[in-house]
Protein backbone atom coordinates (compact mmCIF):
# COMPACT_ATOMS: atom_id res chain seq x y z
CA UNK A 1 0.00 0.00 0.00
CA UNK A 2 1.44 3.14 -0.83
CA UNK A 3 0.98 5.27 1.68
CA UNK A 4 1.18 8.47 0.70
CA UNK A 5 -0.97 8.32 -1.60
CA UNK A 6 -4.04 6.85 1.10
CA UNK A 7 -2.91 10.37 2.74
CA UNK A 8 -3.78 11.65 -0.48
CA UNK A 9 -7.04 9.85 -0.76
CA UNK A 10 -7.73 10.31 2.52
CA UNK A 11 -7.63 14.65 1.96
CA UNK A 12 -8.96 14.79 -0.95
CA UNK A 13 -12.11 12.97 0.33
CA UNK A 14 -12.14 14.97 2.99
CA UNK A 15 -12.48 18.15 0.71
CA UNK A 16 -14.56 17.00 -1.18
CA UNK A 17 -16.95 16.09 1.66
CA UNK A 18 -16.88 12.45 1.38
CA UNK A 19 -17.25 9.67 4.08
CA UNK A 20 -15.20 7.07 3.21
CA UNK A 21 -14.54 3.79 4.70
CA UNK A 22 -11.23 2.60 5.50
CA UNK A 23 -11.76 -0.06 2.52
CA UNK A 24 -13.39 2.29 -0.02
CA UNK A 25 -9.88 4.54 0.76
CA UNK A 26 -7.51 2.07 0.10
CA UNK A 27 -9.59 0.42 -3.15
CA UNK A 28 -9.26 4.24 -4.29
CA UNK A 29 -5.34 4.17 -3.90
CA UNK A 30 -4.67 1.72 -6.90
CA UNK A 31 -7.74 3.57 -8.74
CA UNK A 32 -5.65 6.75 -8.96
CA UNK A 33 -2.59 5.40 -9.07
CA UNK A 34 -3.75 3.93 -12.38
CA UNK A 35 -4.95 7.55 -13.28
CA UNK A 36 -1.79 9.06 -12.05
CA UNK A 37 0.46 6.60 -14.13
CA UNK A 38 -1.70 7.18 -17.53
CA UNK A 39 -1.07 11.17 -16.93
CA UNK A 40 2.26 10.18 -16.61
CA UNK A 41 2.22 9.52 -20.12
CA UNK A 42 2.97 13.19 -21.04
CA UNK A 43 6.24 13.10 -19.42
CA UNK A 44 7.26 11.22 -22.31
CA UNK A 45 6.50 14.40 -24.73
CA UNK A 46 9.27 16.75 -25.67
CA UNK A 47 8.28 19.95 -24.48
CA UNK A 48 11.28 21.79 -25.36
CA UNK A 49 11.04 25.71 -26.47
CA UNK A 50 7.22 25.18 -26.40
CA UNK A 51 5.62 28.14 -24.18
CA UNK A 52 3.63 26.92 -21.38
CA UNK A 53 -0.84 28.04 -21.94
CA UNK A 54 -3.46 27.46 -19.37
CA UNK A 55 -5.93 27.19 -22.06
CA UNK A 56 -6.71 25.75 -25.45
CA UNK A 57 -7.94 29.02 -26.99
CA UNK A 58 -5.38 31.45 -27.50
CA UNK A 59 -6.99 34.47 -28.06
CA UNK A 60 -8.77 36.85 -25.14
CA UNK A 61 -11.98 36.63 -23.62
CA UNK A 62 -14.88 38.62 -24.91
CA UNK A 63 -16.84 40.80 -22.30
CA UNK A 64 -19.98 42.37 -22.08
CA UNK A 65 -21.59 45.20 -21.02
CA UNK A 66 -22.69 46.20 -18.27
CA UNK A 67 -26.43 46.13 -18.19
CA UNK A 68 -28.94 44.25 -15.74
CA UNK A 69 -30.65 41.27 -17.47
CA UNK A 70 -33.74 39.25 -15.30
CA UNK A 71 -32.19 35.97 -14.68
CA UNK A 72 -34.73 33.49 -12.90
CA UNK A 73 -37.22 34.13 -11.21
CA UNK A 74 -37.27 33.03 -7.51
CA UNK A 75 -39.50 30.41 -7.38
CA UNK A 76 -37.75 28.81 -10.52
CA UNK A 77 -34.13 29.66 -8.47
CA UNK A 78 -35.55 27.93 -5.26
CA UNK A 79 -36.57 24.85 -7.35
CA UNK A 80 -33.77 22.60 -7.27
CA UNK A 81 -33.43 23.49 -3.40
CA UNK A 82 -33.00 20.73 -1.29
CA UNK A 83 -35.25 22.57 1.35
CA UNK A 84 -36.24 26.22 1.25
CA UNK A 85 -38.89 28.21 1.94
CA UNK A 86 -40.13 30.82 -0.43
CA UNK A 87 -37.31 32.62 0.00
CA UNK A 88 -34.21 31.07 0.86
CA UNK A 89 -32.14 28.19 0.40
CA UNK A 90 -32.11 26.52 3.47
CA UNK A 91 -29.26 24.32 4.48
CA UNK A 92 -28.23 22.44 7.63
CA UNK A 93 -27.01 24.34 10.09
CA UNK A 94 -22.88 26.00 9.95
CA UNK A 95 -21.41 26.82 13.39
CA UNK A 96 -21.70 30.78 12.45
CA UNK A 97 -22.80 33.60 10.46
CA UNK A 98 -20.04 34.76 7.90
CA UNK B 1 -10.52 60.69 13.98
CA UNK B 2 -11.48 60.17 17.15
CA UNK B 3 -10.04 58.27 20.22
CA UNK B 4 -6.58 57.73 21.51
CA UNK B 5 -3.57 56.21 19.92
CA UNK B 6 -2.50 52.60 21.61
CA UNK B 7 1.06 53.22 23.08
CA UNK B 8 3.26 50.83 20.97
CA UNK B 9 5.03 48.48 22.43
CA UNK B 10 9.15 49.45 23.16
CA UNK B 11 11.09 46.11 22.85
CA UNK B 12 8.86 44.42 19.94
CA UNK B 13 7.60 45.93 16.73
CA UNK B 14 4.51 45.66 15.22
CA UNK B 15 3.91 44.35 11.44
CA UNK B 16 0.66 44.77 9.62
CA UNK B 17 -0.60 44.12 6.25
CA UNK B 18 -4.20 44.09 5.12
CA UNK B 19 -6.23 42.23 2.66
CA UNK B 20 -9.37 44.50 1.47
CA UNK B 21 -12.22 43.39 -0.42
CA UNK B 22 -14.15 46.11 -2.58
CA UNK B 23 -17.07 45.94 -3.93
CA UNK B 24 -17.45 46.87 -7.05
CA UNK B 25 -20.39 49.47 -8.18
CA UNK B 26 -21.58 47.64 -10.87
CA UNK B 27 -25.36 47.49 -12.27
CA UNK B 28 -24.63 44.00 -13.12
CA UNK B 29 -22.89 40.84 -11.45
CA UNK B 30 -19.30 40.24 -12.47
CA UNK B 31 -20.02 37.09 -14.46
CA UNK B 32 -23.57 37.37 -15.22
CA UNK B 33 -26.14 39.82 -15.59
CA UNK B 34 -28.14 39.81 -12.45
CA UNK B 35 -28.28 42.98 -10.76
CA UNK B 36 -26.42 44.09 -8.19
CA UNK B 37 -29.36 46.16 -6.05
CA UNK B 38 -29.06 45.54 -2.76
CA UNK B 39 -31.71 45.12 -0.35
CA UNK B 40 -34.05 43.62 -2.89
CA UNK B 41 -36.33 40.06 -1.85
CA UNK B 42 -33.39 37.53 -1.45
CA UNK B 43 -33.06 35.07 -4.31
CA UNK B 44 -34.70 38.02 -6.38
CA UNK B 45 -31.91 37.84 -8.40
CA UNK B 46 -30.26 34.72 -9.63
CA UNK B 47 -29.31 32.50 -12.96
CA UNK B 48 -27.64 29.45 -13.74
CA UNK B 49 -24.65 31.29 -13.71
CA UNK B 50 -24.49 32.28 -10.08
CA UNK B 51 -26.69 29.67 -8.90
CA UNK B 52 -23.50 27.70 -10.28
CA UNK B 53 -25.68 25.43 -12.42
CA UNK B 54 -23.60 22.84 -14.71
CA UNK B 55 -23.16 23.89 -17.94
CA UNK B 56 -23.81 27.66 -17.32
CA UNK B 57 -20.55 29.65 -18.53
CA UNK B 58 -19.20 33.12 -17.24
CA UNK B 59 -18.72 36.44 -19.28
CA UNK B 60 -16.53 39.20 -17.27
CA UNK B 61 -18.45 42.68 -16.96
CA UNK B 62 -16.28 44.97 -18.80
CA UNK B 63 -16.94 47.93 -16.41
CA UNK B 64 -15.66 45.75 -13.33
CA UNK B 65 -12.28 45.50 -15.25
CA UNK B 66 -12.42 49.19 -16.19
CA UNK B 67 -13.29 50.21 -12.10
CA UNK B 68 -10.01 47.48 -10.83
CA UNK B 69 -7.78 49.22 -13.57
CA UNK B 70 -9.60 52.90 -12.21
CA UNK B 71 -8.26 51.31 -8.86
CA UNK B 72 -4.74 49.90 -10.45
CA UNK B 73 -3.57 53.45 -12.02
CA UNK B 74 -5.04 55.55 -8.36
CA UNK B 75 -2.13 53.37 -6.53
CA UNK B 76 0.26 53.41 -9.02
CA UNK B 77 0.05 49.65 -9.67
CA UNK B 78 2.06 48.18 -12.71
CA UNK B 79 -1.32 47.12 -15.03
CA UNK B 80 -0.91 43.40 -16.71
CA UNK B 81 -2.41 43.68 -20.36
CA UNK B 82 -2.77 40.28 -19.63
CA UNK B 83 -4.42 38.40 -17.13
CA UNK B 84 -5.44 35.32 -16.01
CA UNK B 85 -8.44 33.90 -13.57
CA UNK B 86 -8.43 30.79 -11.32
CA UNK B 87 -10.68 28.52 -9.10
CA UNK B 88 -10.64 28.86 -5.74
CA UNK B 89 -11.62 25.77 -4.75
CA UNK B 90 -13.90 25.49 -1.24
CA UNK B 91 -17.00 23.84 -0.07
CA UNK B 92 -19.70 26.19 1.69
CA UNK B 93 -23.16 26.73 1.69
CA UNK B 94 -22.67 30.50 0.19
CA UNK B 95 -20.74 29.04 -2.72
CA UNK B 96 -23.18 27.10 -4.98
CA UNK B 97 -20.48 26.50 -7.59
CA UNK B 98 -18.27 25.00 -4.98
CA UNK B 99 -15.13 27.52 -6.23
CA UNK B 100 -14.40 31.40 -6.11
CA UNK B 101 -13.62 33.09 -9.70
CA UNK B 102 -10.27 34.73 -8.66
CA UNK B 103 -6.96 35.86 -10.41
CA UNK B 104 -4.03 33.90 -8.56
CA UNK B 105 -0.59 33.87 -9.95
CA UNK B 106 -1.64 36.38 -12.65
CA UNK B 107 -3.49 39.45 -11.00
CA UNK B 108 -4.33 42.70 -13.14
CA UNK B 109 -2.76 45.23 -10.70
CA UNK B 110 0.51 44.26 -9.33
CA UNK B 111 3.41 46.83 -7.16
CA UNK B 112 1.26 49.85 -6.16
CA UNK B 113 1.52 52.09 -3.38
CA UNK B 114 -0.83 54.26 -1.28
CA UNK B 115 0.28 57.26 0.45
CA UNK B 116 -1.04 57.37 4.13
CA UNK B 117 -1.26 60.02 6.91
CA UNK B 118 0.27 63.78 6.37
CA UNK B 119 2.84 65.63 7.17
CA UNK B 120 5.77 64.01 10.01
CA UNK B 121 3.15 61.26 10.19
CA UNK B 122 2.88 60.62 6.52
CA UNK B 123 4.12 57.20 4.62
CA UNK B 124 3.76 55.41 1.81
CA UNK B 125 2.22 51.71 2.14
CA UNK B 126 2.89 49.10 -0.45
CA UNK B 127 0.28 47.17 -2.30
CA UNK B 128 1.79 43.65 -3.46
CA UNK B 129 -1.92 43.34 -5.36
CA UNK B 130 -4.97 44.09 -6.61
CA UNK B 131 -7.20 41.48 -8.44
CA UNK B 132 -10.58 40.65 -9.15
CA UNK B 133 -13.33 38.34 -7.92
CA UNK B 134 -16.79 37.10 -7.37
CA UNK B 135 -18.55 37.51 -3.92
CA UNK B 136 -20.26 34.55 -1.96
CA UNK B 137 -24.26 34.64 -0.82
CA UNK B 138 -25.18 35.29 2.23
CA UNK B 139 -25.81 33.05 4.73
CA UNK B 140 -28.14 33.75 8.10
CA UNK B 141 -27.86 31.07 10.91
CA UNK B 142 -30.84 30.44 13.02
CA UNK B 143 -29.63 29.41 16.21
CA UNK B 144 -33.52 28.37 17.34
CA UNK B 145 -33.74 26.15 14.46
CA UNK B 146 -30.05 25.09 14.07
CA UNK B 147 -30.90 25.40 10.70
CA UNK B 148 -28.79 28.02 7.93
CA UNK B 149 -31.01 30.42 5.45
CA UNK B 150 -28.87 31.39 1.93
CA UNK B 151 -29.26 34.55 -0.17
CA UNK B 152 -27.24 34.20 -3.27
CA UNK B 153 -28.07 37.71 -3.91
CA UNK B 154 -24.79 38.75 -3.30
CA UNK B 155 -23.40 35.79 -5.17
CA UNK B 156 -21.35 36.91 -7.87
CA UNK B 157 -21.22 40.75 -7.23
CA UNK B 158 -17.68 41.55 -8.12
CA UNK B 159 -14.86 42.50 -6.27
CA UNK B 160 -11.37 43.77 -6.10
CA UNK B 161 -8.83 42.73 -3.36
CA UNK B 162 -6.16 44.63 -2.56
CA UNK B 163 -3.39 43.07 -0.84
CA UNK B 164 -0.86 45.59 1.13
CA UNK B 165 2.70 44.60 1.74
CA UNK B 166 3.46 44.27 5.74
CA UNK B 167 4.30 48.18 5.83
CA UNK B 168 2.10 48.84 8.77
CA UNK B 169 3.66 49.32 11.83
CA UNK B 170 0.95 50.19 14.29
CA UNK B 171 -3.21 49.80 14.78
CA UNK B 172 -3.40 53.49 13.74
CA UNK B 173 -1.25 53.07 10.35
CA UNK B 174 -3.85 50.21 9.50
CA UNK B 175 -7.32 52.61 10.64
CA UNK B 176 -5.56 55.57 9.00
CA UNK B 177 -4.77 53.05 5.56
CA UNK B 178 -8.20 52.01 5.58
CA UNK B 179 -9.21 55.32 5.64
CA UNK B 180 -7.47 56.15 2.37
CA UNK B 181 -8.91 53.15 1.13
CA UNK B 182 -12.56 54.15 1.62
CA UNK B 183 -11.83 58.04 0.24
CA UNK B 184 -10.21 56.37 -2.95
CA UNK B 185 -12.85 54.66 -3.38
CA UNK B 186 -15.48 56.42 -2.98
CA UNK B 187 -14.14 59.37 -4.78
CA UNK B 188 -13.43 57.39 -7.72
CA UNK B 189 -17.02 56.09 -7.69
CA UNK B 190 -15.64 52.60 -7.49
CA UNK B 191 -17.60 51.32 -4.69
CA UNK B 192 -20.30 52.83 -1.65
CA UNK B 193 -17.05 51.85 0.63
CA UNK B 194 -19.48 51.31 3.24
CA UNK B 195 -17.79 48.60 5.86
CA UNK B 196 -20.68 48.21 7.84
CA UNK B 197 -23.08 47.19 4.95
CA UNK B 198 -20.13 44.92 3.70
CA UNK B 199 -18.78 46.51 0.40
CA UNK B 200 -15.37 46.73 2.37
CA UNK B 201 -13.79 44.34 4.44
CA UNK B 202 -10.73 43.88 5.64
CA UNK B 203 -8.35 40.74 7.40
CA UNK B 204 -5.38 41.44 9.00
CA UNK B 205 -2.58 39.93 9.16
CA UNK B 206 -0.71 40.61 12.46
CA UNK B 207 2.91 39.36 13.88
CA UNK B 208 5.57 41.31 16.55
CA UNK B 209 9.06 40.90 15.93
CA UNK B 210 11.85 41.70 18.38
CA UNK B 211 13.35 45.45 17.74
CA UNK B 212 15.83 45.17 15.36
CA UNK B 213 15.41 42.00 13.91
CA UNK B 214 14.63 41.66 10.38
CA UNK B 215 12.85 38.38 9.69
CA UNK B 216 8.90 38.20 10.57
CA UNK B 217 7.48 37.03 13.36
CA UNK B 218 4.43 34.41 13.04
CA UNK B 219 1.63 35.70 12.02
CA UNK B 220 -1.93 35.36 12.86
CA UNK B 221 -5.01 36.22 10.29
CA UNK B 222 -7.94 38.48 11.72
CA UNK B 223 -10.67 38.65 10.27
CA UNK B 224 -14.61 40.18 10.24
CA UNK B 225 -13.69 43.39 10.97
CA UNK B 226 -16.72 45.31 9.67
CA UNK B 227 -15.91 48.82 10.59
CA UNK B 228 -13.59 51.56 10.94
CA UNK B 229 -13.59 51.40 14.59
CA UNK B 230 -13.00 47.99 15.10
CA UNK B 231 -10.25 48.22 12.43
CA UNK B 232 -8.11 49.69 15.87
CA UNK B 233 -10.13 47.75 18.63
CA UNK B 234 -9.24 44.54 16.50
CA UNK B 235 -5.63 44.93 16.14
CA UNK B 236 -5.13 46.62 19.33
CA UNK B 237 -6.54 43.76 21.26
CA UNK B 238 -4.64 41.08 19.01
CA UNK B 239 -1.22 43.21 19.38
CA UNK B 240 -1.90 43.12 23.20
CA UNK B 241 -2.06 39.88 22.71
CA UNK B 242 0.24 38.97 21.25
CA UNK B 243 2.62 40.79 23.37
CA UNK B 244 1.56 39.21 26.30
CA UNK B 245 1.95 35.62 25.05
CA UNK B 246 5.99 36.71 23.73
CA UNK B 247 6.95 38.56 27.23
CA UNK B 248 5.89 35.20 28.87
CA UNK B 249 7.96 33.21 26.45
CA UNK B 250 5.56 32.00 24.88
CA UNK B 251 5.08 31.58 20.97
CA UNK B 252 2.11 32.86 18.79
CA UNK B 253 0.21 29.82 17.19
CA UNK B 254 -0.34 30.84 13.12
CA UNK B 255 -3.90 31.06 13.10
CA UNK B 256 -7.03 32.36 12.14
CA UNK B 257 -8.63 34.30 14.55
CA UNK B 258 -11.99 36.13 14.78
CA UNK B 259 -12.85 39.60 15.94
CA UNK B 260 -15.69 39.47 18.53
CA UNK B 261 -17.07 43.14 18.60
CA UNK B 262 -19.54 42.75 21.32
CA UNK B 263 -16.42 41.30 23.33
CA UNK B 264 -14.03 43.40 22.14
CA UNK B 265 -11.81 40.22 21.68
CA UNK B 266 -10.34 38.11 19.19
CA UNK B 267 -10.81 34.22 19.34
CA UNK B 268 -9.35 31.38 17.46
CA UNK B 269 -12.02 30.21 14.16
CA UNK B 270 -12.75 26.50 15.01
CA UNK B 271 -10.90 24.79 12.56
CA UNK B 272 -14.05 23.47 10.65
CA UNK B 273 -14.48 26.80 9.37
CA UNK B 274 -11.06 26.87 8.17
CA UNK B 275 -10.41 25.64 4.66
CA UNK B 276 -6.45 25.62 4.36
CA UNK B 277 -6.37 23.65 1.24
CA UNK B 278 -7.74 25.53 -1.84
CA UNK B 279 -6.15 23.91 -5.24
CA UNK B 280 -6.08 27.28 -7.35
CA UNK B 281 -5.91 26.19 -11.30
CA UNK B 282 -6.48 28.52 -13.89
CA UNK B 283 -10.16 29.20 -14.83
CA UNK B 284 -10.76 26.87 -17.83
CA UNK B 285 -14.08 28.70 -18.42
CA UNK B 286 -12.14 32.01 -19.00
CA UNK B 287 -9.32 32.49 -21.47
CA UNK B 288 -6.94 35.46 -20.73
CA UNK B 289 -7.83 38.99 -19.61
CA UNK B 290 -6.34 41.64 -22.39
CA UNK B 291 -6.42 45.17 -21.10
CA UNK B 292 -6.65 46.74 -24.53
CA UNK B 293 -5.37 50.60 -25.34
CA UNK B 294 -8.99 51.76 -25.42
CA UNK B 295 -9.46 50.25 -21.86
CA UNK B 296 -6.36 51.50 -20.27
CA UNK B 297 -7.88 55.30 -21.79
CA UNK B 298 -10.81 55.07 -20.65
CA UNK B 299 -10.01 54.04 -17.47
CA UNK B 300 -7.54 56.72 -16.98
CA UNK B 301 -10.43 59.69 -18.43
CA UNK B 302 -12.76 58.41 -15.67
CA UNK B 303 -9.83 59.03 -12.81
CA UNK B 304 -10.72 62.64 -10.92
CA UNK B 305 -8.33 64.08 -8.76
CA UNK B 306 -7.69 62.10 -5.62
CA UNK B 307 -7.91 62.62 -1.89
CA UNK B 308 -4.27 62.51 -1.40
CA UNK B 309 -3.76 64.92 -3.88
CA UNK B 310 -6.00 67.48 -3.37
CA UNK B 311 -4.87 67.16 0.56
CA UNK B 312 -1.79 68.42 -0.18
CA UNK B 313 -3.36 71.29 -3.09
CA UNK B 314 -5.44 72.19 -0.26
CA UNK B 315 -2.40 72.26 1.61
CA UNK B 316 -0.26 74.48 -1.06
CA UNK B 317 -2.92 76.71 -2.75
CA UNK B 318 -5.54 76.95 0.53
CA UNK B 319 -2.84 77.71 3.33
CA UNK B 320 -4.76 75.28 5.52
CA UNK B 321 -4.09 73.19 8.47
CA UNK B 322 -3.20 69.36 7.45
CA UNK B 323 -5.87 68.62 9.80
CA UNK B 324 -8.55 70.71 8.14
CA UNK B 325 -7.14 69.61 4.81
CA UNK B 326 -7.89 65.93 5.93
CA UNK B 327 -11.35 66.78 7.41
CA UNK B 328 -12.26 68.42 4.45
CA UNK B 329 -11.17 65.78 1.49
CA UNK B 330 -12.66 63.19 3.77
CA UNK B 331 -15.69 62.83 1.23
CA UNK B 332 -15.59 64.48 -2.38
CA UNK B 333 -18.89 66.14 -1.81
CA UNK B 334 -17.77 67.77 1.19
CA UNK B 335 -14.30 68.84 -0.36
CA UNK B 336 -16.74 69.91 -3.78
CA UNK B 337 -19.04 72.10 -1.26
CA UNK B 338 -15.93 73.67 0.11
CA UNK B 339 -14.29 74.75 -2.88
CA UNK B 340 -17.74 75.99 -4.13
CA UNK B 341 -17.94 78.43 -0.82
CA UNK B 342 -13.90 79.07 -1.32
CA UNK B 343 -14.62 80.50 -5.16
CA UNK B 344 -17.36 82.33 -4.41
CA UNK B 345 -15.87 83.58 -1.30
CA UNK B 346 -12.40 84.47 -2.06
CA UNK B 347 -11.54 83.54 1.44
CA UNK B 348 -10.16 79.91 1.90
CA UNK B 349 -9.26 80.36 5.32
CA UNK B 350 -12.48 81.53 6.61
CA UNK B 351 -14.37 79.43 4.57
CA UNK B 352 -12.35 76.27 5.69
CA UNK B 353 -13.28 77.63 9.32
CA UNK B 354 -17.33 78.15 8.48
CA UNK B 355 -17.71 74.91 7.01
CA UNK B 356 -15.61 72.67 9.27
CA UNK B 357 -16.97 74.24 12.73
CA UNK B 358 -20.54 75.82 12.08
CA UNK B 359 -21.46 73.53 8.89
CA UNK B 360 -20.35 70.44 9.73
CA UNK B 361 -21.57 70.83 13.57
CA UNK B 362 -25.08 71.55 12.68
CA UNK B 363 -24.93 68.64 10.14
CA UNK B 364 -23.88 65.77 12.12
CA UNK B 365 -26.04 67.25 15.35
CA UNK B 366 -28.96 66.46 12.62
CA UNK B 367 -27.88 63.66 11.05
CA UNK B 368 -27.55 65.02 7.45
CA UNK B 369 -24.62 64.80 5.26
CA UNK B 370 -23.64 67.39 3.25
CA UNK B 371 -25.66 66.32 0.26
CA UNK B 372 -28.45 67.64 2.59
CA UNK B 373 -27.03 70.95 3.85
CA UNK B 374 -30.09 73.35 4.11
CA UNK B 375 -27.99 76.09 3.29
CA UNK B 376 -25.93 76.26 -0.16
CA UNK B 377 -22.33 77.37 -0.77
CA UNK B 378 -23.15 80.43 -2.57
CA UNK B 379 -24.41 81.79 1.28
CA UNK B 380 -22.02 80.65 3.39
CA UNK B 381 -19.45 82.60 0.92
CA UNK B 382 -22.19 85.66 1.54
CA UNK B 383 -21.35 85.28 5.22
CA UNK B 384 -17.61 84.76 5.32
CA UNK B 385 -17.59 88.23 2.95
CA UNK B 386 -19.17 89.74 5.50
CA UNK B 387 -17.57 88.24 7.99
CA UNK B 388 -14.18 89.14 6.28
CA UNK B 389 -15.36 92.96 5.50
CA UNK B 390 -15.65 92.92 9.40
CA UNK B 391 -19.49 94.01 8.58
CA UNK B 392 -19.98 90.81 10.60
CA UNK B 393 -18.47 89.79 14.12
CA UNK B 394 -17.36 86.30 14.63
CA UNK B 395 -19.71 86.03 16.75
CA UNK B 396 -22.08 87.67 14.83
CA UNK B 397 -21.23 85.46 12.08
CA UNK B 398 -22.50 82.24 13.71
CA UNK B 399 -25.56 83.64 14.67
CA UNK B 400 -26.34 84.38 11.04
CA UNK B 401 -25.18 81.34 9.97
CA UNK B 402 -27.61 79.69 12.55
CA UNK B 403 -30.40 81.17 11.53
CA UNK B 404 -29.68 80.94 7.25
CA UNK B 405 -28.91 77.10 8.54
CA UNK B 406 -32.52 77.13 10.07
CA UNK B 407 -34.22 78.70 6.92
CA UNK B 408 -33.74 82.17 6.59
CA UNK B 409 -32.56 83.87 3.56
CA UNK B 410 -29.17 84.92 4.07
CA UNK B 411 -29.31 88.24 2.03
CA UNK B 412 -32.24 89.32 4.41
CA UNK B 413 -30.33 88.75 7.42
CA UNK B 414 -27.03 90.34 6.46
CA UNK B 415 -29.03 93.39 5.26
CA UNK B 416 -30.90 93.57 8.55
CA UNK B 417 -27.53 93.49 10.29
CA UNK B 418 -26.26 95.99 8.23
CA UNK B 419 -28.13 98.95 9.26
CA UNK B 420 -27.13 97.86 12.85
CA UNK B 421 -23.04 97.42 12.04
CA UNK B 422 -21.08 99.74 11.18
CA UNK B 423 -19.49 98.49 8.16
CA UNK B 424 -15.95 99.08 6.44
CA UNK B 425 -17.10 102.05 4.73
CA UNK B 426 -18.13 103.67 7.47
CA UNK B 427 -15.12 103.01 9.21
CA UNK B 428 -13.22 104.41 6.67
CA UNK B 429 -15.06 107.49 6.07
CA UNK B 430 -14.21 108.30 10.20
CA UNK B 431 -10.44 107.60 9.48
CA UNK B 432 -10.07 109.89 6.68
CA UNK B 433 -12.25 112.64 8.67
CA UNK B 434 -9.59 111.52 11.99
CA UNK B 435 -6.50 111.86 9.16
CA UNK B 436 -7.87 115.51 7.96
CA UNK B 437 -8.10 116.41 11.48
CA UNK B 438 -4.48 115.76 12.92
CA UNK B 439 -2.31 116.90 10.16
CA UNK B 440 0.44 117.09 13.00
CA UNK B 441 -0.36 113.91 14.16
CA UNK B 442 0.11 112.28 10.74
CA UNK B 443 3.06 114.21 9.86
CA UNK B 444 5.06 112.96 13.24
CA UNK B 445 4.23 109.29 12.66
CA UNK B 446 5.15 109.46 8.92
CA UNK B 447 8.12 110.78 10.46
CA UNK B 448 8.65 107.67 12.51
CA UNK B 449 6.45 107.93 15.92
CA UNK B 450 4.93 104.59 15.35
CA UNK B 451 3.18 105.01 18.76
CA UNK B 452 1.06 107.78 17.13
CA UNK B 453 -1.52 104.50 15.93
CA UNK B 454 -3.56 104.28 19.32
CA UNK B 455 -3.84 107.77 19.39
CA UNK B 456 -5.53 107.65 15.79
CA UNK B 457 -7.28 104.39 16.81
CA UNK B 458 -8.46 106.11 20.21
CA UNK B 459 -9.83 108.94 17.92
CA UNK B 460 -11.41 106.23 15.47
CA UNK B 461 -13.05 105.02 17.95
CA UNK B 462 -13.77 107.82 19.12
CA UNK B 463 -16.18 109.27 16.11
CA UNK B 464 -17.66 105.94 16.43
CA UNK B 465 -18.80 106.13 19.73
CA UNK B 466 -17.44 102.78 20.15
CA UNK B 467 -19.02 101.24 17.42
CA UNK B 468 -15.76 100.65 14.83
CA UNK B 469 -13.90 97.40 15.15
CA UNK B 470 -10.54 98.10 16.52
CA UNK B 471 -9.00 95.44 14.07
CA UNK B 472 -10.35 96.85 10.96
CA UNK B 473 -9.38 100.37 12.19
CA UNK B 474 -6.06 99.87 12.58
CA UNK B 475 -5.96 98.14 9.18
CA UNK B 476 -7.70 100.93 7.33
CA UNK B 477 -5.28 103.75 9.19
CA UNK B 478 -2.07 101.61 7.92
CA UNK B 479 -3.47 101.45 4.32
CA UNK B 480 -3.32 105.21 4.59
CA UNK B 481 -0.94 106.21 6.56
CA UNK B 482 1.11 104.05 4.46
Amino acid sequence: MDEQLLDGVRQAAELAKLDLTEAESESLVSQVAMMLSYVRILDDLDLENIEGTSHVRTFAQPLRDDKVVQGMTKPDGLRNSPAGDEDFFIVPGIMSED
Amino acid sequence: MKGEVMDLPDDYEVVIGLEVHVQLKTKSKMFCACSTNFGDSPNSHVCPVCLGMPGALPVLNREAVKLGLMLGLATNSRIRRRSRFARKNYFYPDLPRGYQITQFDEPLCEHGSLRIGMGEGEKVVGITRIHLEDDAGKNVHDPQTGRTYVDFNRCGIGLAEIVSEPDMRSPQDAYLYMREIHSLVTYLGISDGNMEQGNLRCDANVSLRKKGEQAFGTRTEVKNINSFRFVKHALEYEVGRQLDVLRAGGRVVQETRMFDSHRGVTVPMRTKEEASDYRYFPEPDLMYLEVTDQMMQEAKAALVELPGERKRRFMREYGLFPRECEALVASKDLADYYEAVVRASGDPKRSAGMVLTELLGALNKDSLDIMQSPIKPGDIAAIVKALASGRLSSKMAKKVFAQAYGGQPVQRLLKEIGSKVVDQEQIAKWVDEVIAAHPDEVRRYKAGKQGLMAFFVGQVMKASRGKADPGITNRILKERLG
